[in-house]
């Protein structure tokens, strides 16, 4: 056997003891191989391996080895290659179909250097019907087009230009401009593996997967940035194959649909073209290159289960992905990930139907967020000061994720405001051959910034509607007087005020926070709500009451406290929750004339104008 | 509006008060300007009506009359302005022309309140209250939070809750599909048909104002199921307080739901086992209350009659009588009239069902004679519902020009306004003196008994006044139930004329024998309120005082102007 070549060639100098070589090794070369020592190139300095062990297309798991002068044991490894075999549920390698049109996007934006490799990968696939789409996304510089120009003159590959900046919305140009049946999406700092389109394409065999996804492993462990996120995320080790719908939930996965670090990551998945089309392709209020910075693919994921469709995850389609290797680079894209996450939370807050499925999850889902926390960087040797004040920089950066999770809110709804959304229907029809190779300029360019969003399914675009036409009116109309119950409740169980004070505080946290909310869930008309509003909260209380006084508790501050934290943080919700359907009358009520209501209200709102314009005395 | 605007769909908001503004303003003057004369008002069998100098019956022919020429003229504002000025008329003096809260009940729920506020916990052990503490609960915890006296949340509480319940009644009719209009004229209705005098610090009140808000959520659940089971927790809240109202309730959701006017339409079976549930819970607390399918409906529909009653009396019972049967009679006009047509058909059953389900009760449960006034004031928002479109179309006609008939419907119908508010205000305030508690009652009530051991017996020639208004009630209650049992409850010894010194000698020989802390307190109130009621002979009550005041064996410990308190002192009999 020939020295193993690594996953990915360095990225640069390697001065970190705890490298370790990544690889990969195929199980019959192992056993025709015999007992010598396995050479690995490139391998000087490192003291550890990692290899993915195949077999034929089929990916079985990671076996960690020592290296010594730039090889590893045979024999040890075979033993644990067989373990490794032996354990692995992996059926026989599939048949090859190779039935299916794929065209591959690469989404890149001034970075030719990375893109040549991960072009060449791809084009070192073996597959009838392929073509390659590079969508230069709102580049600086000519770069990109000069090296698809010269390097790649290859009548597969196709470049289109995108210059809206954004990661969804060059996915969505690359969707239209597809000619696959299938559209594989894959980034630019990757090797892709030769079997990987047909990987995929044995994976999609059943006719309502609209999705597949497949393994992204770390092509590089050169410095202790890269193996902290190597430990971070899930989806570069994550072997389990198998197919998802909302209608068969898996018994082993609580949080789905909603298991998304189970479905894959936006640098290796495929999808089907017309279906995702009609989806309305990639939400433009997420992605790298956007306020919120990530998250589309999240987004995307979700919806296609929500919409019915099956998303299908294959370890055995295999792209290699260059983690970042600075702290600095890690910081930005940390960032990324803890507002794309906070924002497609959002999203899911803002959708009627994930958001039922959601509150169910959501206590859950609060103890794995925090779980998670600031991580950690393994080690085997022993660590320098420098090291260490390095491990506390590392750790801190998973906090930093976490604390952008919660600017994720406000950047995605700063994103809605500014038009962004899906592939506006009238786009969706678009056909595939008005996609532009690299010699014409782009005219099938996606979606409409203006354009109302809509996702195919109406109560998934009323939900966006909805939260768009809230937030724009200033935000939280309906979840602010839940929250502002909630304070004073909070401040009334504080009892600092006189007895004047705490009645109006109280008859404010009772008298408005739990009706509110429930207004706010299930929205009344006026003159019910006028009633029913108070009527509520004085029915908890008296519940409430009751139970603490026939149990003698003595927990009624207990209860307040409780209580008006609980609508605080409701409230909060509520306020970037879209407004509910209006309640529909099957006989419209008349309107009641109380004109001196609305004259005063008109009378405000004139001076109130009158005030904003005017100019300070002098002023000409 | 002109014609352009309206086919522009153009309406233009105009602030309208015409002539209902120097009525309604008259109105409100004359009912403040009445209001120390109220204070300080001589006692009157007739009520309030007769001794304020005709203030509030100035102030409600005012707001009478501004209502009709407001619904007349289309001017809604002043509409809802004159329901709210009939409500004050009605109740504003329980709380401006009095220092304390009026009905001696109201103390006996603010001795529950006191006794969760000093223990924490409802049981009692020795009355009904327990069982049913979410009121008094809400009410002690309110107290805590605020540190509101809870008397002065009585004080307040027969004004606000019948405020409250004019939203509530406007929810109950919009719900139910009636125009602005007709709900206005149901509130106004509702406000002057409510003469039962149920609203005062007590479970019911707060029961009857969230079973109207039960029943608005219920009458829109038609279209919109989920506020059918948003009713659930208030109905829940109304279970833990009151122990009449939830089976009200429970009748009118199951025959909604049989009639197809609500959704889901087996929520009555809901609101059923959650009553039932915590009935059974409370199972002992009822013994001698409720007995369900064992009650005597003839002997519940009587009203509380204990003495031979006065002129006064007389003249109110007469008069509440008179405007329950024309309350339920322009009811059951509109249903009548309801029925006959297809499209009204079913609002004019959900109204019959809403008003005549109470009447259910008098077979279900005997409520301390009590049941009669709760069948009535369970039967309001139904009878309004019925009574309201009728009377909204009676004054939306307008006369033709040159008739004279048709152009006197605006002055009869004043005048009818007026005869109804008068009659109900005679009928709220006619025992205004004999419910007028005494402020040096109070006093003595929350001071007097604090460190008087368990077995204390406390003699009153009449129960009125404020009796276990604290804490203390409690163990004195668990010593014996009947500790504060009034001599009018003595056998015998009602109508008594306090003649000789028989009747002397036996009262001191029967405390004497019990060998118990006596003490006997005697209050104005008492004299109004057997006054009023004929509980005994003319001048009896004053030949009893001075008895007791001439009886060494009865030592003053306390005496004002409008109370005394004794104690009984043994050695003084005891040779």
């Amino acid at each position: 056997m020939n020295a193993l070549q690594p996953a990915m060639t360095a990225g640069g100098p390697l001065d970190w003891p705890d490298a370790i070589w990544v690889g990969e090794i195929d199980v019959a070369e192992l056993e025709r191989h015999g007992d010598a020592a396995i050479a690995l190139a490139e391998s000087a300095g490192y003291a550890r391996a990692r290899l993915l062990v195949r077999r034929g297309l089929r990916v079985l798991g990671f076996v960690d080895a020592p290296v010594a002068d730039g090889e590893i044991d045979a024999a040890s490894l075979r033993s644990e290659v067989i373990a490794l075999d032996a354990g692995s549920d992996a059926d026989d390698e599939p048949e090859p179909i190779a039935t299916r049109s794929f065209t591959v996007v690469i989404c890149t934006r001034d970075r030719p250097d990375q893109l040549r490799g991960a072009l060449a990968s791809v084009l070192r696939i073996e597959h009838p019907d392929l073509d390659v789409l590079v969508v230069d996304n709102a580049s600086a510089t000519t770069a990109t087009r000069d090296l698809v120009a010269t390097e790649f003159a290859d009548p597969r590959v196709r470049l289109v230009e995108e210059p809206r900046p954004g990661l969804s919305q060059a996915r969505n140009t690359g969707l239209l401009a597809a000619r696959g049946e299938f559209v594989a999406f894959t980034d630019d700092d990757v090797i892709v593996d030769p079997q990987w389109l047909r990987a995929l394409e044995a994976a999609a065999t059943a006719p309502d997967v609209w999705c597949v996804s497949g393994l992204v492993p770390s092509g590089e462990l050169r410095t202790p940035v890269q193996a902290f996120f190597d430990g971070r995320v899930s989806w570069s080790r994550n072997l389990r194959g198998r197919s998802y719908r909302l209608a068969e939930p898996p018994a082993d996965l609580p949080m789905f649909p909603f298991s998304v670090g189970e479905y894959g990551t936006g640098a290796n998945f495929a999808v089907h073209r017309e279906r995702a089309i009609e989806l309305g392709g990639f939400d433009t209020a997420f992605g790298v290159g956007t306020p919120t910075g990530g998250g589309e693919d999240l987004d995307f994921f979700t919806r296609v289960l929500f919409a019915g469709g099956a998303l299908v995850m294959t370890p055995d389609a295999l792209v290699w992905h260059r983690h970042r290797a600075d702290l600095p680079a890690l910081r930005v894209q940390a960032r990324g990930y803890g507002t794309g996450l906070g924002a497609w939370l959002t999203r899911v807050a803002t959708d009627p139907r994930m958001r039922s499925a959601a509150l169910r999850r959501a206590p859950r889902a609060a103890v794995r967020l925090f779980a998670k926390g600031g991580g950690g960087l393994p080690s085997t040797v022993e660590a320098t000061p420098a090291e260490l004040a390095l491990r506390r920089e590392i750790s801190r950066v998973g906090w930093i994720e976490l604390a952008h999770v919660f600017r994720g809110p406000a950047l995605y709804a700063r994103q809605r405001r500014r038009g962004a959304g899906l592939i506006p229907a009238a786009e969706r029809g678009a056909p595939h051959d008005s996609a532009q190779n690299h010699d014409e300029p782009p005219s099938g360019t996606p979606s409409d910034p203006g354009a109302t969003p809509t996702s195919g399914s109406s109560l998934v675009g009323r939900a966006v509607r909805g939260a768009v036409a809230n937030l724009a009116r200033g935000g939280g109309h309906r979840g602010s007087p839940v929250a502002v119950a909630g304070v004073a409740g909070l401040l009334a169980s504080a009892h600092l005020g006189s007895p004047a004070v705490q009645t109006l505080l109280i008859v404010i946290a009772v008298g408005i926070g739990p009706g509110m909310l429930v207004n706010a869930l299930v929205p009344l008309r006026p003159a019910t709500a006028a009633v029913v509003v108070p009527g509520i909260g004085l029915a908890i209380a008296m519940l409430l009451a009751t139970l603490d006084s026939r149990l003698a508790l003595g927990a009624g501050q207990a209860m307040l406290i409780t209580g008006s934290a609980t609508l605080v943080l409701a409230g909060c919700v509520i306020a970037v929750a879209p407004p509910p359907p209006r309640v529909r009358q099957a006989r419209a009520p008349r309107p009641l004339r109380i004109p001196g209501l609305r004259r005063l209200r008109d009378w405000i709102e004139h001076h109130r104008r009158l005030g904003f314009r005017r100019r300070p005395s002098g002023a000409g | 509006m002109t014609t352009a605007s309206m086919a522009a769909g153009v309406i233009r908001p105009r602030i309208r008060l015409g002539a209902e503004l120097p009525l309604l303003l008259g109105a409100v003057v004359l009912l403040f300007a009445g209001l120390p004369t109220m204070r300080h008002a001589s006692d009157s069998p007739f009520g309030l009506v007769a001794a304020d100098g005709g203030a509030s019956a100035a102030a409600m022919c005012g707001a009478i009359a501004a209502f009709v020429v407001s619904m007349r003229a289309h001017r809604e504002l002043g509409a809802v302005l004159s329901v709210v000025v009939v409500v004050l008329v009605l109740r504003l003096p329980t709380v401006l022309a009095t220092e304390v809260p009026v009905y001696s009940w109201t103390y006996k729920h603010l001795g529950v309140v006191d006794h969760l506020m000093q223990t924490g916990q409802a049981e009692t052990g020795v009355d009904i209250y327990a069982g049913w503490p979410g009121f008094f609960a809400v009410a002690a915890a309110f107290a805590t939070l605020t540190g509101v006296a809870p008397i002065t949340v009585a004080h307040v509480f027969i004004l606000l809750i019948q405020l409250a319940m004019l939203p509530a009644m406007f929810a109950l009719f919009r719900a139910a599909g009636r125009t602005h209009r007709v709900a206005i004229v149901g509130m106004m209705f509702a406000a002057l048909a409510n003469w039962v005098g149920q609203d005062y610090f007590a479970p019911q009140s707060v029961a009857f104002l969230l079973a109207i808000v039960v029943l608005t959520l219920l009458l829109s659940s038609r279209r919109r199921p989920v506020l059918g089971w948003l009713s659930v927790p208030i109905f829940a809240a109304i279970v833990v307080t009151h122990q009449l109202t939830p089976y009200w309730l429970v009748a009118v959701t199951l025959a909604l739901g049989v009639l197809g006017r609500i959704r889901p339409r087996g929520l009555g079976l809901v609101f059923g086992a959650i009553a039932f549930c915590w009935l059974m819970l409370n199972l002992d607390a009822l013994s001698g209350h409720t007995l369900v399918g064992a009650a005597d409906p003839v002997a519940n529909a009587q009203p509380i009659t204990a003495g031979a009653g006065s002129p006064g009396q007389t003249l109110t019972a007469l008069l509440a009588r008179g405007l329950s049967a024309v309350v339920i009679g322009v009811a059951l006009l509109g249903a009548a009239m309801g029925l006959r047509r297809r499209r009204r058909r079913g609002a004019a059953l959900t109204g019959l069902v809403l008003a005549f389900t109470s009447v259910a009760l008098l077979f279900g449960q005997s409520y301390g004679g009590e049941a009669i006034y709760r069948v009535y004031l369970y039967a309001i928002p139904g009878c309004a519902l019925l009574a309201a479109p009728l009377i909204e179309r009676a004054l939306r006609r307008r006369a033709p020009r040159g008739r004279l008939l048709p152009r006197l419907a605006g002055p009869v119908a004043i005048l009818v306004g007026c005869g109804a508010g008068m009659t109900t205000l005679q009928v709220v305030d006619g025992a205004w003196f004999s419910n007028l508690v005494d402020a040096d009652a109070v006093r003595i009530a929350q001071t007097a008994y604090a460190d008087v051991p368990d077995d204390l017996m406390l003699l009153s020639p009449v129960d009125a006044g404020p009796g276990r208004m604290t804490a203390d009630y409690v163990r004195f209650a668990r010593a014996d139930q009947l500790y504060d049992l009034s001599l009018a409850a003595w056998p015998g010894w009602l109508g008594q004329d306090f003649e000789g010194e028989a009747w002397r000698d036996e009262l001191d020989g029967a405390v004497l024998f019990l060998d118990r802390p006596t003490y006997l307190v005697v209050t104005a109130q008492m004299f109004r309120a057997a006054d009023y009621g004929g509980l005994f002979p003319p001048g009896a009550l004053d030949r009893f005082r001075a008895a007791v005041d001439a009886d060494p064996a009865w030592v003053v410990v306390s005496a004002t102007s409008a109370a005394t308190l004794y104690r009984f002192e043994p050695s003084e009999v005891l040779p």
